[in-house]
């Protein structure tokens, strides 16, 4: 029989104390009163007469004595029998991915078979036995312990691919004494089972078409939007059945809403939507639904976009020289589908070009873009030379202005800003030649030169930097996002997953440690009444 | 290590040697008509003495004197010498076994006093008084009451005897034995013997307060100051109960010892608080007797 541990084995130092306390114990006692008598023979005889004997060492009762105090110790030092051997962990590892969720001919998904063995195993399992369920699924992994991975309240649904196989989960979760049930469909190329683990497949093989890969042009800042949908077929049979594109679009000529679809088993086939979208933003579902096909999570698609930038572009020029302001107007109009207007003051456009004049802007203009723009304190800037300009902005990225020459620039008339462009001051020092201001409403891009005094409007880079300086300026620039449950292909293959496995026999569970703090305190106890006893 | 009985007070403060004076004096006024009438008895019963030896007979004997038993053997006259009835000089033992000095106050303190008492009054009233203690001393003469009361004063407690090995010798007559007769067996045993060579014997006891009863009150180290045994005791009401009884038998045992031998025992509670003579006259009536 093995011995019982100690679980505060440091407790057992009252003994040390208790030392002094039992060789006192040991001494017969030692009043401090003493009575001088001449009655000797008298006291002995009315103790006769009491039947009282003088107190004295009695070695049975000072040893009861010492084992009590020594049990007594030992039940602080928390005496534990340990338990037997066996399993005290066991922990359910669920396949939470999609492919979980299919429903073949039982009606019934394998997620939900596995929650139903999870719950039946839970309930089977000695309460000492520490439980814990462990859901996997897309992008994240879901603990539950104590009675919350017993009764699983929440399963949640099957979403997305697995973040890692069960195999790296399951041996994650594995350690001595611990059992491991990994609930999943089968599906092959998860990994090889660890050692230990007890696999459980409850998929079943079933027909299935998913949208493998949703591509999306996107024509912004112009309404223009084409989507391309991939759709295959991971089964043996053919599979027939409709594509529909519905949501904030109004489809584009020879683009119909909904389509048949013909898929052979195995074969893929690219569909293309043609829309103009919202301006205000929204949203576009891809939903195919062929017949036979079990699983739906991989039937849909998301295209979610933002609103499109207002497009009035309102040219403001010097003078009747503003050839290369109103050409730059037009074809800033034409490269993002708006329309030029004439700028008036009060005037709320989505677009604001300048050239050349004199005063400055209301303060938070909105997007904007002004050359040579001057002020009251500006002064003239002969011949300014270029000294670098920022690549790392968007507005000049990959921009060669090597070939920008500026005839007649204006130090000291821009607003505070990022410096994109700087040039040189006939003092040799530096000053900005183009910087970005940003505001509430929007941002905006100030050159220190008016195009007529530079050539930068007969660059070939110069189209490419207005239709930047228009996407920069926008508060809200292009935003899109394709949204499907399908991240790994393989997922939505049914095609081979197996199942019909049953749970394997019960394991040995282990016997819980045993506290003996109470019995030894009893037996303490039961040592004192005896000493009580003796005389 | 043997527990020591604590010092007691001196037993002859200056206000004692004051109050002693008063006290003989004024007991020799109630002593002179018993002395009288002691005197007249003993010449009445003048044949009736104690027999002390023979002498032969000459002319002018009284003839009743004559111990016809011994002519009947001898063929010879012999004269009956008798002792006198009433000796002229009187004994004081005084018991200094170690049990003496138990008490608060201590009974050998009384017992001091009481002795100075007794032998002062005997010098006063007698011719002379031997003081038997550890030794015996004698003193003649009332001018000897202080070299009395210097010896008892300087007598100590003999430590380990006990009060059957003390000398209790004496000549015939009046003996006044001061002691705690904590054994009676051994004081009758003693009483017998000194009956039988003529002492008149009077017991004294100065009693103190744990002669009578036992206060409860825990755990006590009893100590017997003539064995130097110890032993722990918890006296509780019930033992103190016990221990008050055996007390009362005590009592009884050493009234009957002194009964039985044709003696009496004296039984004084002197005060200790004051030296006031008439409250130790009253307190020790007995004196007068």
């Amino acid at each position: 029989m093995e011995l019982p541990s100690l679980s505060s084995p440091e407790r057992l130092w009252w003994l040390v104390a208790l030392l002094p306390v039992l060789y006192l114990l040991a001494q017969p006692p030692r009043p401090q009163k003493t009575l001088f008598t001449a009655h000797a023979a008298q006291w002995q005889r009315a103790l006769q007469q009491l039947q009282r004997r003088p107190p004295r060492f009695r070695a049975l009762r000072w040893l009861l004595l010492s084992l009590a105090c020594i049990v007594l110790a030992v039940a602080s030092a928390g005496p534990v029998q340990a338990g037997t051997a066996g399993v005290e962990r066991v922990v359910f590892l669920v396949d939470g991915s999609m492919s979980m969720g299919a429903r073949a001919g039982s009606g019934t998904t394998a997620f939900l078979r596995a929650v139903e063995s999870v719950r039946a195993l839970a309930s089977r399992i000695p309460a000492h036995v520490e439980v814990e369920t462990v859901v996997a699924r897309s992008g994240s992994i879901e603990r539950l312990g104590g009675p919350f991975a017993r009764a699983w309240t929440n399963p949640g649904e099957p979403v997305g691919a697995l973040p890692a196989s069960l195999a790296e989960l399951a041996n994650a979760c594995a350690r001595e004494g611990t059992l491991v049930y990994v609930f999943g469909d089968g599906q092959p190329g998860r990994g090889a089972a660890p050692e230990g683990v007890r696999f459980v497949a409850l998929g079943e093989s079933a027909a299935n078409a998913a949208l493998v890969k949703v591509e999306v042009v996107d024509g912004w800042p112009l309404a223009s939007l084409v989507v391309r949908a991939t759709l295959r077929s991971f089964s043996d049979r053919p599979m027939r059945g409709t594509i529909a594109w519905r949501g904030s679009g109004t489809p584009a000529s020879g683009s119909a809403a909904s389509s048949e679809v013909a898929l052979e088993p195995g074969a893929s086939k690219t569909l293309e939507f043609s829309c103009e979208r919202d301006v205000n933003g929204g949203s576009i579902q891809v939903q195919c639904a062929l017949d036979g096909d079990a699983l739906a999570a991989d039937d849909v698609a998301e295209i979610v976009f933002g609103p499109l930038p207002r497009t009035q572009i309102a040219v403001q020029a010097e003078g009747d020289d503003a050839t290369f302001a109103k050409a730059a107007g037009k074809a800033l109009a034409d490269a993002v589908g708006g329309t030029v207007v004439e700028a008036k003051p009060g005037m709320s456009v989505g677009f604001l070009l300048v050239d050349g004049g004199t005063g400055s802007l209301p303060k938070d203009p909105g997007p904007a873009l002004t050359f040579g723009l001057a002020r009251k304190e500006s002064q003239p800037w002969p011949s300014p030379l270029i000294v670098d300009w920022d690549r790392s902005d968007p507005i000049f990225e990959g921009v060669d202005l090597s070939e920008l020459e500026i005839a007649q620039g204006l130090a000291e008339t821009l607003p505070a800003g990022r410096v994109l462009m700087t040039g040189q001051l006939p003092d040799g020092s530096s000053a900005p030649l183009c910087v970005l201001e940003d505001g509430a409403r929007g941002r905006a891009v100030h050159f220190a030169f008016r195009l007529q005094d530079s050539n930068l409007g007969l660059l070939a880079a110069f189209p490419q930097i207005l239709l930047r300086c228009f996407e920069r300026t926008q508060l809200q620039g292009r935003s899109l996002a394709v949204r499907t449950q399908v991240t790994d292909p393989a997922e939505s293959d049914l095609s081979k997953l197996s199942g019909g496995a049953a749970v394997q026999s019960a394991p040995v569970w282990s016997t819980p440690p045993r506290d003996l703090a109470a019995w030894f305190a009893i037996a303490a106890l039961l040592l004192l009444a005896l000493r009580s006893g003796l005389r | 290590m043997k527990r020591a009985i604590p010092a007691s007070e001196p037993p002859f403060p200056v206000e004692f040697r004051t109050m002693l004076e008063q006290i003989l004096r004024h007991a020799g006024r109630v002593q002179g008509a018993r002395m009288q009438s002691l005197r007249t008895q003993r010449q009445a019963l003048q044949q009736s003495g104690t027999f002390h030896g023979h002498r032969a007979y000459t002319q002018g004997d009284d003839l009743r004197r004559i111990d016809w038993n011994a002519y009947a053997r001898t063929g010879s006259l012999f004269v009956k010498l008798l002792a006198e009835e009433e000796a002229r000089a009187a004994t004081v033992i005084l018991d200094v076994s170690a049990s003496m000095g138990v008490g608060t106050p201590s009974r050998w303190v009384s017992s001091q006093r009481l002795a100075a008492i007794l032998c002062g009054l005997s010098l006063v009233h007698l011719d002379a008084v031997a003081l038997v203690a550890d030794g015996v001393t004698s003193y003649a003469g009332r001018r000897s009451v202080g070299l009395a009361l210097d010896r008892i004063e300087a007598l100590r407690l003999l430590e380990g005897v006990r009060e059957a090995e003390l000398p209790t010798r004496g000549s015939p007559g009046r003996v006044h034995w001061i002691s705690d007769f904590v054994d009676p067996e051994v004081t009758e045993r003693t009483l017998h013997r000194m009956r039988r060579i003529g002492m008149r014997v009077t017991g004294w006891v100065a009693a103190i307060a744990d002669d009578f009863a036992i206060e409860a009150g825990g755990w006590r180290m009893l100590c017997d100051p003539e064995t130097g045994r110890e032993q722990p005791v918890r006296v509780d009401a019930e033992l103190a109960a016990a221990m008050t009884r055996e007390l009362q038998v005590l009592q009884r045992q050493q009234e009957q010892a002194f009964a039985r031998t044709g003696f009496v025992l004296q039984r004084v509670s002197l005060p200790t608080d004051s030296f006031e003579a008439g409250k130790w006259m009253e307190a020790a009536w007995s004196f007068r007797r």
